[in-house]
Formats: C-alpha cells, sequence, structure tokens
C-alpha cells in the first residue's frame, strides 16, 4: 500500500465510523420524518433555541475576547515583570469545565440565564483566545513596527500595523469560542437556558425521538458548510509565518504598568481564582469523604477513555493533516462535523447502529465511549498539527524528494520531528474535552463505566452541597495535570512565555 | 528495535487496550441496574446489597433534567439487546409502558406487599411512595395559601407556581393522572390557563423548589423527597398536599422490575428480593423522606401524613394516557 492509500484509508475508516451512525440517524429521520422538516424550519421555538445557542455563542466569544486580550497585550508586547507567570495563570481556567464554573458561582451569577451562561462560558473559554492572540502578537514584524513607531507613535501603529496582522487570529479563535458556546450543554442545562444542543437532547430523551432528534440538528449540517467556508477564508488571509521568530517590540508601560498589573490581576481573580476558591469553600469534610469514594472509578474510568481515545485521535489527526498538506482537504469537513453536531445525535447514531446482537459486542463497553471521543474530538488534534505543519517550509520536502526518499520516510524523519510540541497540545486539547465531555457520553455511556463528569451531572438531584462542590473540585484535580503538562510543554516557547 | 516494530507494538496496544475495553464483563457476580431514583438516594441502597451479598452493582442513573424518561427510553432502545437486568423506576407508569411493549418478565415478590401495589402479572411490584407537594416559603408566604392548581389559573396566583418539565418524571405522571382524574378537555383547558397565566417551567422538582425558597415564585410543585431534604437542610419549608378538596393528592410508589433478555437473571431476582424489604424502605425513609408501604415502618416525621386524602388511580389508565398525551405535552412544554 503506497503512503497515501495509507493515509486516504485511515481517514476514510474515521469517517465511515462516524458517518455510518450518522447516516442510520438522519437517513432514517428523513425517510420517516421528512414532512417535518419544513414544520421545525417554521418553529418558533426552534428558531428561539437556535438564537439562543447563537446569542450564547457569541456573547461567550466577545467576553472570552475581551478578557484574554489584554492579558495577551500585556504578556506578550510590554515589560511586564510578571509576565512569565501570568501567561501561565491565565492558562489553568483550561481546567474548569463549563459546568464546573456554573456549579462554583452559581447562587452570585446574575438571574438571567443568557447572561449568566454568557458570563460562565467567558470566564472558562478565555485561555483559548489568550493563545491565539498571543501567538499571532509574536509573529508581527518588529520592523514594520518601529518603522510604524517612528512614523506615527504607539496608538497609529498598533491600530494600522499590528492589528490587522492579529486580526485574522482574533477572528479564528472567537470562531472556536462560538463554535463551543453554540453546542455548550452542561452550564447551559445546569443554570436553565433552553439551547439548541439541549432542546435536542431533550427530544431524544423525552420520546426517544432519535428521528425527531436527528430533523432538529439538520440545521446545524448547514452551519457546518458556512464554517468551513469561513475558515478555509480566514486561513487564506492569515499570515503564515515560517522559519524563525524575531524579538517581538516591546512597549514601555511607564506610568501605565500600575493599572496593567491591576488588569492582569483583576482577570485572573475572576477565573481562575474566585471559582476555585468558591469551589473550596462550598466542600465540607463530609462531601468530601463521600466525594473520596464516588469519584476515583468514574475518575479512572474517563482517564482510560481519554487516553485511549487521545492515541487514536493522535493517529487518525496526523493522517488527517498530512493529508490536508497534500491537498486532499475534504475530511476537515468531517471531523469539523462530528465535532459541531450535538453529541446527543452522535450518541443516539453510534446506540441505533452498534446496539445489535449481530454487531460486535461494542455497544455495551468502554470503547463505545473511546470512539465516540475519538469522533468528536479528533479536530482538536488535527488542526493542532496542522498549523504546526504550516510552519514547517515546503522547501525540506522538495530537497528530500530530490533526495529520492519515499512520501513515509519524508513524513516520518523530517516532519513529524518538527511538530512534536503540536501534537502535545493537540492531545492535551482533546484529553481535557474528553475529560469534561457530557452531551455525547451521557447517552451512550454503560452500566458502571461513568466518568467523573457523568458522576458529577447524575449526582445533581437533591445532593448535599458540600457532596457537589467536592465531586467538581475532583474534576478539576483531574484536569490539573493535564494543564501542567501543557504548560511544561510550551514553556520554552517565545510565542506564550 | 526498529521503528516499524515500535509502531506495530503501539498500534498492537492500543488494539489490546480496546480489545480489553469491549464487553469485558463477568456474569453471575454482578447485576445491572437501570435507576430513575435519584443517585444521592439509590447508590447507598444498591452499595448495601453489594456489601451484604457480594454481587457488584453496574449501575445507569438518570440526570435531574431527562428523570425517568431518560433510563426508560434506553430500555426501550436496548429491547432487542438488553443490558440491564432491573429496572428500578421512581413511579409504577414507567413500569407499565415497559410492560405493554413486552420488555419486562415475571418475578417473585413478596406476599407482604399489598394487593393495590403488584402487577397482576407480576411484571413489576410497588414499594416506597412519594406524593406531590405545593412548596412554599413560611416566611414569606401567607393566608390564604393556595390549595389546588386551579388556583394558579387565577388572577390571583397567576405567575406564582413553578412546575418541572411535563415531560419527564412525576410531573408528566401528575398531568396525565389529573388527565385521567378530570378528563382530558378540563384537564387541557386546565393546563391551557397555567401557562397562560405564567407557570414558569423549570428543569426539575427541586429547581422549582429552589425558586419558591428564593421567592422567584410563591409555590414550587414537587415531590415530598425533595421537600424532605430541603427540611433536612433548615429550610423555612411549608408544604399543602394538593388538591385535597378535589380529585387528591397523587401517591406515586416506586417500582422494581425484571428485564426481559437481561445478562444476569438470578442476580436480578436477588435483588429486587432485597429492594422489597422492610430494610430498604426504612432506608429511603430515612434518607428521602418516602413513605413506607409494606408492614413494619412507620411514615416519616413532618408531613402530617395522617390526614391526606391521597387520589385515587388506575395505574394502568394513567399509563396508557402518559403516550397519549405526548404531543399535547411536546407542545405545551415548547418542544
Amino acid at each position: 500500500m503506497t503512503y497515501r492509500a495509507a493515509l486516504v484509508a485511515v481517514a476514510a475508516a474515521y469517517a465511515a465510523l462516524g458517518i455510518g451512525p450518522l447516516l442510520w440517524t438522519f437517513g432514517g429521520a428523513l425517510w420517516e420524518r421528512s414532512s417535518e422538516l419544513e414544520a421545525l424550519a417554521l418553529s418558533s421555538s426552534t428558531w428561539a433555541s437556535f438564537g439562543r445557542s447563537a446569542g450564547l455563542g457569541a456573547l461567550s466569544a466577545l467576553g472570552a475576547t475581551l478578557l484574554a486580550a489584554p492579558l495577551a497585550f500585556f504578556t506578550g508586547r510590554t515589560h511586564l515583570r510578571e509576565r512569565h507567570l501570568v501567561s501561565a495563570a491565565a492558562l489553568i481556567p483550561l481546567a474548569l469545565a463549563p459546568y464546573n464554573v456554573a456549579l462554583a458561582l452559581g447562587p452570585w451569577l446574575p438571574a438571567q440565564p443568557l447572561v449568566a451562561s454568557s458570563l460562565v462560558l467567558s470566564l472558562a473559554l478565555y485561555p483559548i483566545p489568550f493563545i491565539f492572540l498571543r501567538a499571532a502578537l509574536s509573529r508581527v514584524d518588529p520592523v514594520l513596527e518601529e518603522a510604524g513607531l517612528l512614523a506615527r507613535g504607539k496608538l497609529a501603529t498598533l491600530r494600522h500595523i499590528t492589528w490587522p496582522r492579529v486580526r485574522p487570529w482574533a477572528v479564528a479563535s472567537a470562531g472556536i469560542v462560538f463554535l463551543l458556546g453554540f453546542g455548550e450543554f452542561g452550564a447551559a442545562a445546569f443554570l436553565g437556558l433552553p439551547v439548541y444542543s439541549w432542546q435536542i437532547t431533550l427530544r431524544f430523551a423525552a420520546t426517544y425521538d432519535a428521528a425527531g432528534a436527528a430533523v432538529a440538528a439538520l440545521p446545524l449540517v448547514g452551519a457546518v458548510l458556512v464554517l468551513l467556508v469561513a475558515e478555509s477564508a480566514a486561513l487564506r488571509r492569515a499570515d503564515v509565518f515560517v522559519g524563525r521568530l524575531r524579538p517581538a517590540l516591546l512597549f514601555d508601560l511607564g506610568e501605565w504598568r500600575l493599572l496593567a498589573r491591576g488588569l492582569c490581576l483583576a482577570i485572573l481573580v475572576l477565573s481562575p481564582g474566585v471559582p476555585i476558591l468558591l469551589t473550596l469553600f462550598q466542600v465540607d469534610e463530609r462531601g468530601f469523604r463521600r466525594a473520596l469514594s464516588m469519584a476515583i472509578r468514574p475518575a479512572l474510568n474517563g482517564l482510560l477513555v481519554a487516553g485511549t481515545g487521545c492515541a487514536a485521535a493522535v493517529f487518525v489527526g496526523l493522517a488527517l493533516a498530512l493529508l490536508s498538506r497534500r491537498g486532499v482537504r475534504i475530511f476537515r469537513g468531517v471531523s469539523l462535523t462530528f465535532f459541531v453536531i450535538p453529541g446527543a445525535v452522535l450518541g443516539v447514531g453510534l446506540i441505533g447502529f452498534w446496539n445489535h446482537p449481530a454487531m460486535p459486542p461494542l455497544y455495551g463497553s468502554m470503547s463505545l465511549l473511546v470512539l465516540a471521543l475519538m469522533l468528536r474530538f479528533t479536530l482538536l488534534v488535527e488542526r493542532a498539527i496542522e498549523t504546526g505543519l504550516h510552519e514547517v517550509p515546503a522547501e525540506q520536502e522538495h530537497v528530500a524528494r530530490l533526495a529520492r526518499r519515499g512520501e513515509a520516510t519524508i513524513a516520518i524523519r523530517i516532519l513529524c520531528p518538527q511538530i512534536v510540541t503540536p501534537i502535545i497540545a493537540g492531545a492535551v486539547a482533546f484529553v481535557l474535552f474528553a475529560l469534561r465531555d457530557l452531551d455525547t457520553v451521557v447517552t451512550i455511556y454503560p452500566p458502571g463505566s461513568e466518568t467523573l463528569a457523568i458522576r458529577l451531572y447524575t449526582v445533581l438531584a437533591n445532593s448535599p452541597r458540600g457532596l457537589q462542590a467536592a465531586l467538581s473540585l475532583a474534576q478539576m484535580a483531574l484536569a490539573s495535570p493535564i494543564v501542567l503538562l501543557l504548560l511544561l510543554t510550551l514553556r520554552r516557547r517565545r510565542w506564550l512565555f | 528495535m526498529t521503528e516499524t516494530t515500535k509502531n506495530r507494538s503501539l498500534l498492537i496496544g492500543v488494539a489490546t487496550a480496546l480489545l480489553l475495553m469491549m464487553g469485558c464483563r463477568q456474569e453471575s457476580s454482578e447485576v445491572v441496574v437501570y435507576t430513575s431514583v435519584d443517585q444521592v438516594f439509590s447508590q447507598p441502597v444498591l452499595e448495601r446489597f453489594s456489601e451484604e451479598t457480594g454481587i457488584e452493582v453496574l449501575a445507569v442513573y438518570d440526570t435531574e433534567e431527562a428523570k425517568s424518561t431518560g433510563v426508560v427510553n434506553r430500555l426501550i432502545a436496548e429491547a432487542e439487546n438488553p443490558q440491564a437486568d432491573v429496572f428500578w423506576s421512581g413511579d409504577v407508569f414507567r413500569c407499565l409502558v415497559l410492560k405493554e411493549k413486552e420488555i419486562l418478565v415475571p418475578h417473585q415478590a413478596p406476599p407482604t406487599i399489598p394487593e393495590g401495589f403488584r402487577d397482576p402479572e407480576g411484571m413489576w411490584t410497588g414499594f416506597s411512595a412519594r406524593a406531590r407537594v405545593l412548596a412554599y416559603d413560611l416566611e414569606r408566604v401567607g393566608e390564604p395559601l393556595a390549595v389546588s392548581l386551579r388556583d394558579f389559573a387565577t388572577e390571583e396566583w397567576a405567575g406564582e407556581l413553578a412546575m418541572a418539565n411535563p415531560l419527564f418524571g412525576t410531573t408528566t405522571v401528575h398531568v396525565a393522572a389529573l388527565f385521567v382524574a378530570l378528563g382530558d378537555e378540563e384537564a387541557q383547558s386546565l393546563f391551557d390557563a397555567l401557562k397562560e397565566k405564567g407557570t414558569r417551567m423549570v428543569a426539575s422538582n427541586s429547581e422549582s423548589l429552589r425558586l419558591a425558597l428564593t421567592g422567584e415564585v410563591s409555590y414550587g410543585l414537587t415531590d415530598t423527597d425533595d421537600a424532605f431534604v430541603a427540611l433536612e437542610n433548615g429550610e423555612p419549608l411549608g408544604l399543602r398536599f394538593p388538591d385535597q378538596e378535589g380529585a387528591g393528592t397523587l401517591f406515586m410508589p416506586n417500582a422494581v422490575a425484571r428485564i426481559r433478555g437481561g445478562p444476569n437473571p438470578a442476580a436480578a431476582q436477588r435483588l429486587i428480593d432485597f429492594l422489597l424489604t422492610p430494610e430498604v424502605e426504612a432506608m429511603l425513609r430515612d434518607s428521602a423522606g418516602q413513605i413506607p408501604v409494606l408492614p413494619g415502618n412507620d411514615p416519616p416525621e413532618g408531613f402530617g401524613l395522617g390526614e391526606v386524602r391521597f387520589m385515587e388511580v388506575d395505574y394502568e389508565d394513567v399509563a396508557r394516557k402518559i403516550e397519549e398525551i405526548q404531543p399535547y405535552l411536546r407542545s405545551w412544554a415548547g418542544l
């Protein structure tokens, strides 16, 4: 088998494993309930929940970017003495799932569910635009900025030179936060916001109306297409930087230094400070002891499932990214579709597809969780590797081909060693998302094999606040070493620290 | 070791891990139970069973928002390839839905179970019950107190009631029971009026109780176990058993059933035998304020159950009605 055929085989297998169940669900839905499509499209409740999800996505993207932007600027482009510490602290919220933040802040959040949910998501997700903006700021050519400073001064330089180069990255990161906010399930359900993904899950849970849930999810397919087009356009316009970065131009804060410090401190206190402290404050001794016994097995389940899924996702993500570098981009849409589709729809499809005596004994085992998470979050690994591959000069491959080296050798000996950091970053992102996932796994988890996220969610009814807080803390603790691994992996990266 | 060998070893390792996770369950030393009873109440009972018998319990719990319905529908979906042995439901009616779909098989039940709490064909057995209540904040809500759901369909009480999504849990049962008791037309008129007068629909019974305690509404429609937990936490809660002058208050026993084709039938019967004992009822009374139906246990304190008039219901009629009114409930819930 040739190198390219092997990559296509891996990608095709990945696509088939997900598309099969989705076709089962959507195909059945369209066959049985095509007449409902029009009613669904015209239903006011559909548009209302769609609008709420879009509103949540937009507000979260705005809020997260507003929190991240000053942190990124002060740590990346000023002489702030504490910038390395602030950079590290700004990544800690990655250990907090949005529903952890919602549980911690619960009684103190605004009464309006959309505002409360947006605030929670902004506090939990701002590390994403922070990372993007730091990377973008480090890539602006300092020579251009120096010329701008000589000619027009600081504000004009930032406005006309720095910002146009940072804008595509800001838009891309806001797009990711929008997607995450749009598909949010746990925090929105906890705060009583009837969002689109929750409506789909309810439709399924209320009547096991798999076809109805699939019909309700069809508009998201359109959303995926829009996102693909927007993503391609953004990538075309973004600066693709190849080679060694020059030291970024640092702006002198002068008398604004104290204000900058205060703003950074305030943001970090808001998150991760307040959610972690409030959670600790709400834990009591009884809840802590009970949580210890309740949390160990689910935590191990989650790590096993996330770890195995991560290994599979790295394998598949690498294949997809290498194919993309070769110009085969069709599978990018597949991974994006699996990421955008609500977990409940994917879960329903997997149940319908695999729950037959004739099928291999995947259903009812943790392998189904691995499969589901691998399908959903391979995008994170794939896009991280693609970003890394963008920075590998194509000339290196050309030289190797001239020396008659095969494609597989080029991939293994030239490309892969240069993308170890993006692979690790993507793997870390996968594990973090897999550990906190709710809407996918809650539909399909086998008896006795719940993850810590599910354990926390099923225990919410009538359980003491201390126990809820203790389980939430356990989940944060579970994610913390993963975030620490990310920090250690990236600690030498000048664009971040 | 060459790179090819390393890659092969890694692939074999991942494949082995996957295979080990597939269908890796031992039979006979475990029992699989799906339950819609709150995990905080049901898990200690299941753990006690494991300690006493040595049989490991693998449980699927429902979530607060999809209460009862989530696991029921999973059982329906798995009917051709069942994973569960036992269904422990928070009400009888979901068992009747499963019975109608031929997902249950008979089990043995102790003769001490009162006649009205067992299926004539042995498909389900009731125990340990709850009742529907209107909960209010004693420090905030004064006389006159609401006595019926009809009160909230009037201008005086408009917008003062919170109730859980009628598509799930005991709220579905309550609505269906009222449809049976009042007739379709009258009941639909009542619920249309409740919606028009601003009754708040929330995610769960405990959420409706919370809104009543925070003053966002005057009354939360909930169950006695949710109210019991709030009282145990020292909340200033008052309770009204609704419709004492009308149809009566709905009384809902838990129910247990065995799943057809479940992988561990012997262990399933042992779990059912364990659940249908006064000891388990005492555990549920003490932890959740549930009302024992077996002889030998006192009712929970503080509810004044002695004077309460309960609704006379035919479980089969209510179960049928639950299915019939689904389209109406979906429309009422905005789905």
